[in-house]
């Protein structure tokens, strides 16, 4: 199974404690694929820590820092893509970087991101 | 005057320097001279206190420090030591002071790794010095990133077991849906792919 990254829409859906997110990430954890969510992507989704069900969600993820060589990427890549979403050019870092299919609720931005990286990789709707 | 309200001034700015006393942030009348200040004595701490290292937390020693230095206090102790002395020591307590000695003895290290000696099977160790060559990182980093991820695997699974005590068991659909997605997801990346 391919590595994945989780955009904002997964943890948003995960909080909400949308039954298909769960299982989904159930599935993917028996496999031994860890999700990737960079970090931006949490500063995104996190507004509380009430928000239980997100936190409890993200045991089970590896949340990636978002250095200096990913934030010059993430730039260019905005540049490129004529895009300005910092967060979504982040999670478009990620899933470059390792090839990873990506699960989101906005596929559009993310893929002219994605094609401006010049990833071949899929957008899966959460 | 301009120099001593500046002076003033710079005396009650917030705690700079963390070795002053409280006493050194009390306001003084205007027009009065320095020098008619009343002082506080200044407070004389325990000997030998902070110089050795101590196992115990910081706030209780100082909590024993605190209530031996109030009871030897003497009958002309000066406010310093009547008001807000308890409060002074907690607020002191927090900080590194210099009087503690030369040495701090209680500096952070920061967090080492640590070293382990670990028995392997001689085809896998093989096969883990082969996998961490191939990915250009030590054999050290790669059992990391290894256990990084079986722990993260086993704390994640054990959260939804968590969740699903609270909202509900899957049932055995809800999973085979999840994992016909979950496949099809990794079927359109390798198409993508080609």
């Amino acid at each position: 199974m391919s590595p994945v990254v989780y955009d904002t829409g997964v943890l948003i859906a995960a909080e909400r404690s949308l039954r298909r997110t769960w299982a989904d990430h159930r599935i993917r954890l028996e496999a031994g694929v860890v999700p990737l969510v960079p970090a931006p992507v949490v500063a995104q989704a996190s507004r509380s820590p009430k928000q239980a069900q997100m936190r409890r969600f993200l045991r089970g993820c590896e949340v990636i820092p978002f250095d200096e060589t990913a934030a010059h990427l993430a730039g260019s890549l905005l540049a490129k893509s004529r895009t300005k979403d910092v967060v979504d050019a982040s999670v478009a870092v990620l899933a470059a970087r390792f090839q990873a299919t990506v699960v989101s609720d906005d596929a559009d931005d993310l893929r002219r991101l994605l094609l401006a990286a010049g990833a071949k990789v899929s957008i899966v709707d959460v | 005057m301009l120099s001593i309200a500046m002076a003033r001034f710079v005396a009650l700015a917030t705690p700079r320097a963390l070795r002053q006393r409280e006493q050194w942030q009390w306001l003084t009348n205007n027009g009065v001279p320095l020098i008619s200040n009343a002082t506080a004595p200044h407070r004389q701490l325990p000997e030998g206190m902070g110089s050795e290292p101590s196992s115990e937390p910081r706030e209780t020693q100082w909590d024993r420090v605190s209530q031996v230095a109030v009871s030897r206090r003497p009958a002309k102790m000066a406010p310093f030591f009547l008001s807000g002395s308890q409060k002074t020591l907690r607020e002191f307590s927090s900080l590194q002071v210099s009087h503690r000695g030369s040495t701090v003895s209680d500096m952070p290290r920061g967090n080492p790794a640590v070293k382990l000696a670990v028995t392997i099977d001689a085809n896998v160790h093989a096969k883990l010095v082969d996998a961490a060559e191939a990915e250009g990182t030590s054999v050290s980093a790669w059992l990391t990133a290894a256990a990084r991820r079986a722990l993260l695997v086993r704390d994640g699974l054990r959260a939804i077991r968590e969740w699903e005590v609270e909202y509900g068991a899957f049932t055995d659909a809800e999973l085979e849906s999840a994992r016909v997605r979950v496949n099809q997801a990794t079927i359109r990346r390798k198409r993508a792919g080609r």
